[in-house]
């Protein structure tokens, strides 16, 4: 699972079409995509939503990684089929008495816990696709150019760099761990907390001191949060980034109208 | 160029929450041009007062100082940072901590950027700063594929693209292997001589960099005990006061000869110069004296790899058709530059790996089949940071924890306990938080917990990186102690030195291979071979080995066992 976080957050260096696009592109398919997923909730059109940030993802050369996509989405994803079907009042598919009261798992329900999964694994996707093929120092850059702060996009950037590094220190104690006889990825739900909770220490421990060499880094590199910094990294827009700018305005545009014309709502005046 | 450039007057600093001050009224100072050694064992305050000479205390890390320090006679407290940073400014220990981009580029990029230049000035001070540490064909790599001695230079040249008068270097070579170790030197070298910067390098192993420097500065317990040229220093001090190059030991020990004179060499070369005619003159040697190599013991094989390969999932082959016995007993190190395979191979011995082709057998039985939890019982492995082994606060809760989730009883809890403090010499420190001992304790604590399922052989990934010599040499020796109890000691290192005054035998890896395996002495004669993992013999096993056409075996390996068999003393 740790493994799996890695590589979810992770810029994937490569020479596809999508890594090749202008940042504010990829963030505006990444925007997209988002909002797409909240304008539906009918699981048909949450599974095109999905249908077309995996299609990004697939284009971005990301597909290698389908295993550790899996293995952060699909908990996610059926969490929340099984919370919602138990949602709703609506014609029962059964029930179950327990000492409180009656809980029933409707249609309603699961269509609607459907639709919310694929919703959540839009985003984990669109997500992944943004970090995947953007370097963190144009995520960095774009933010400036949007007019956020710079402090705000150097820690989103160093924030993604930084978590990469305490995974890696996490995967080390796990085999520390191992070498103990905790076995980390066995046992019920307790052991397995149990387990984590005994690395939150040396984890911290271990950050501790590179938190302290980083801040000693930024003074020694004259970083000031507060002040202005320039960028020698540049964007620009060539013709493909519009064409794929206009193509993506036109497919949030279309979500929008069949939105408004009542279309994918399964549930009126619920997200 | 006598100008002083830095002059640190009755310095005194306590950090918060302590009682003892990192530094007692230290005094010095450094001439512009300069390339200061600041050295000492741990503890010695050699960190803090870097961190005061950079400005970093106090303005960025709070400590109570008394006293200053002036650059180019300002304080440091009174330079705005833009404007100190391009005075003085500070490399640290661990190279990974100090960068912050995907790509070297971007990581040259940023200081420039934020002191908000013109585009154009920032390309050229960065490839500027990237050509003189040697990585301008690598300005477009991701950080992350650079070597450990790479991505040190890395972090030099983000500072000199910045382009300080002084360089405040903190052990920025303790970590590396010795490839790194001669790259990151060579760079700081060119920087003093070549372009005129003022170095103050803070390191506890002098072997290597003695001979750069013009000044050197020893500081113990926060206070300043020598300074001056290190020809001077070096032999004038106490032994054991810092760790002398194995050069310095032989001729402080040789001083009382007339035939050497005054004279004070302090790099090989200089000792050959009077060594070759001093044998030259003498016909005869001695009895030849061997240093006493201990047989390896091979009758009860404990660790048997047999054409172990492995594959890591990226594809990358770690390892390529690993052969290799361990008997019950044996001392053995394996050696090799990073990358070359030592930690993986290492990690395959204790189950953490599976091999992909091959297999190992540890005690009879084969790794792929058992957990690394259950092979913890045969086979001990501590890892290399000691920040990552601590789980317990205290220092009997560490130990007692794999006893206890393998569900012994308390009685025998308590007892391997007991026994574990003994053999680790922790005895007292029972109830001692953990995470407040010092480095070489934490690394104490980290072997007996390692050994508390009552494993006989133990595996040690780099014991004695980024430690000072007296506290590598306090493992060793503690390594050594168990060796004698019957345990079988596997350590992988890069320090051949120490590797070479403790192990009897050694396994050496090239990019995934095994290039050689024997006892120690004989591997440190395959100088050639040594030279393509850019690995170098200790400088007593050249000099034995460049005086071997004077009958001197060329196998020294300590500096106590060169005089006994040249007898030297006793003419």
């Amino acid at each position: 699972m740790t493994e799996a976080l890695q590589v979810a957050g992770h810029y994937a260096e490569a020479n596809t079409f999508v890594h090749r696009l202008d940042p504010r592109t990829k963030m505006l398919l990444m925007l997209s995509v988002i909002l797409s997923a909240f304008l539906f909730n009918h699981p048909l059109f949450t599974f095109s939503v999905f249908l077309f940030a995996f299609c990004l993802w697939a284009l971005s050369g990301l597909l290698k990684f389908w295993k550790y996509f899996l293995m952060v989405t699909a908990p996610a994803a059926i969490f929340s089929v099984v919370m919602w079907s138990f949602y709703f009042q609506d014609h029962a598919i059964f029930t179950i008495q327990t000492m409180l009261a009656p809980i029933t798992m409707t249609w309603l329900g699961v269509q609607y816990g459907t639709a919310a999964g694929f919703r959540l694994a839009s985003i984990i996707l669109g997500s992944a696709f943004f970090i995947g093929t953007t370097a963190p120092e144009d995520i960095s850059l774009v933010l400036t150019k949007l007019k956020v702060p710079q402090v705000v996009g150097f820690l989103f950037t160093s924030t993604l760099l930084t978590i990469e590094t305490i995974i890696s220190d996490a995967l080390t104690i796990l085999d520390v761990m191992r070498t103990r006889g905790i076995e980390v990825d066995k046992g019920g739900i307790v052991q397995r907390t149990k387990a984590a909770v005994r690395l939150i220490v040396p984890l911290l421990f271990a950050s501790m001191k590179r938190v302290n060499d980083l801040s000693i880094v930024l003074v020694e590199r004259a970083y000031d949060p507060r002040g202005k910094r320039t960028f020698v990294r540049d964007m620009a827009f060539r013709p493909t980034d519009y064409v794929v700018m206009v193509l993506t305005m036109a497919f949030l545009i279309s979500c929008v109208s069949l939105r408004l014309m009542g279309y994918g709502v399964l549930v009126p005046y619920k997200i | 160029m006598n100008n002083p450039k830095i002059d640190v007057s009755h310095l005194t600093c306590n950090y918060v929450g302590t009682t003892l001050p990192s530094l007692r009224d230290v005094s010095f100072t450094i001439n512009e041009g300069d390339f200061a050694i600041l050295t000492g064992h741990q503890g010695s305050g050699i960190s803090t007062l870097c961190y005061c000479l950079a400005g970093i205390i106090p303005s960025h890390i709070y400590a109570r100082l008394e006293g200053r320090v002036t650059i180019d006679g300002r304080d440091t407290t009174s330079y705005p940072t833009a404007e100190l940073v391009r005075k003085v400014a500070i490399v640290l220990q661990v190279p990974e901590n100090q960068l912050l981009f995907l790509t070297v580029q971007d990581e040259v990029f940023f200081g420039l950027e934020n002191l908000c230049l013109p585009r154009e000035e920032i390309v050229k001070s960065a490839e500027e700063a990237l050509n003189i540490v040697g990585l301008s064909e690598y300005k477009n790599r991701p950080v992350s594929t650079l070597s450990g001695g790479q991505k040190q230079r890395l972090a030099l040249a983000a500072i000199l693209a910045m382009k300080p008068e002084i360089l405040v270097l903190d052990q920025p070579v303790a970590g590396l292997d010795p490839i790194g170790r001669t790259q990151v030197l060579a760079s700081v070298k060119k920087l003093n001589k070549d372009h005129g910067i003022t170095v103050v390098l803070a390191e506890k192993r002098l072997d290597d960099i003695v001979h750069l420097a013009n000044r050197i500065i020893v500081l113990k317990n926060g206070e300043i005990v020598a300074e001056g040229k290190p020809r001077e220093v070096l032999y004038q001090l106490d032994p054991g006061t810092v760790h002398n190059p194995q050069v310095v030991r032989l001729f402080k020990e040789c001083s009382k000869l007339a035939s050497f004179g005054a004279a004070r060499p302090i790099t090989v070369d200089e000792g050959l110069e009077l060594l070759i005619p001093y044998f030259e003159q003498r016909k005869h040697v001695g009895t030849m004296y061997e240093e006493k190599a201990e047989e390896a013991q091979r009758a009860d094989i404990v660790i048997d790899v047999e054409r172990l390969s492995y594959s890591y999932p990226n594809g990358v082959q770690a390892l390529k058709q690993i052969d290799f016995e361990i008997g019950r007993g044996e001392f053995v190190s394996i050696i090799g530059q990073n990358g070359s395979g030592k930690s993986t191979l290492a990690k395959n011995l204790n189950g953490l790996l599976k091999p992909t082709t091959g297999r190992v057998i540890i005690n009879g039985t084969d790794t792929r089949n058992r957990t690394p939890g259950e092979l913890a019982h045969v086979i001990a492995y501590v890892f290399q940071n000691p920040d990552h082994q601590i789980l317990e606060k205290s220092v009997k809760d560490e130990i007692a924890l794999a006893p206890k989730v393998a569900g012994l009883s308390e009685n025998e809890i308590n007892k391997i306990v007991a026994e574990n403090m003994d053999r680790l010499k922790l005895e007292g420190l029972d109830e001692e938080d953990t995470f407040f001992l010092s480095r070489g304790l934490r690394q104490r604590v980290a072997i007996a917990a390692a050994l508390s399922l009552g494993s006989e052989i133990i595996v040690l990934d780099e014991p004695t990186t980024g430690q000072g010599s007296s506290e590598a040499e306090d493992v060793m020796t503690l390594l050594k102690n168990l060796n004698k109890k019957g345990y079988t000691i596997l350590i992988v290192t890069h320090d051949i030195s120490l590797a070479a005054e403790y192990a009897s035998r050694f396994v050496v890896l090239h990019e995934g291979c095994k290039i050689a395996d024997g006892p120690s002495r004989a591997v440190l004669q395959e100088t050639s071979l040594l030279r393509r993992t850019f690995v170098e013999p200790p400088q007593i096993t050249r000099i034995s080995q460049r005086l071997q056409p004077y009958g001197v075996r060329p196998d020294a390996v300590t500096v106590a066992g060169f005089l006994n068999q040249t007898q030297i003393l006793d003419v």
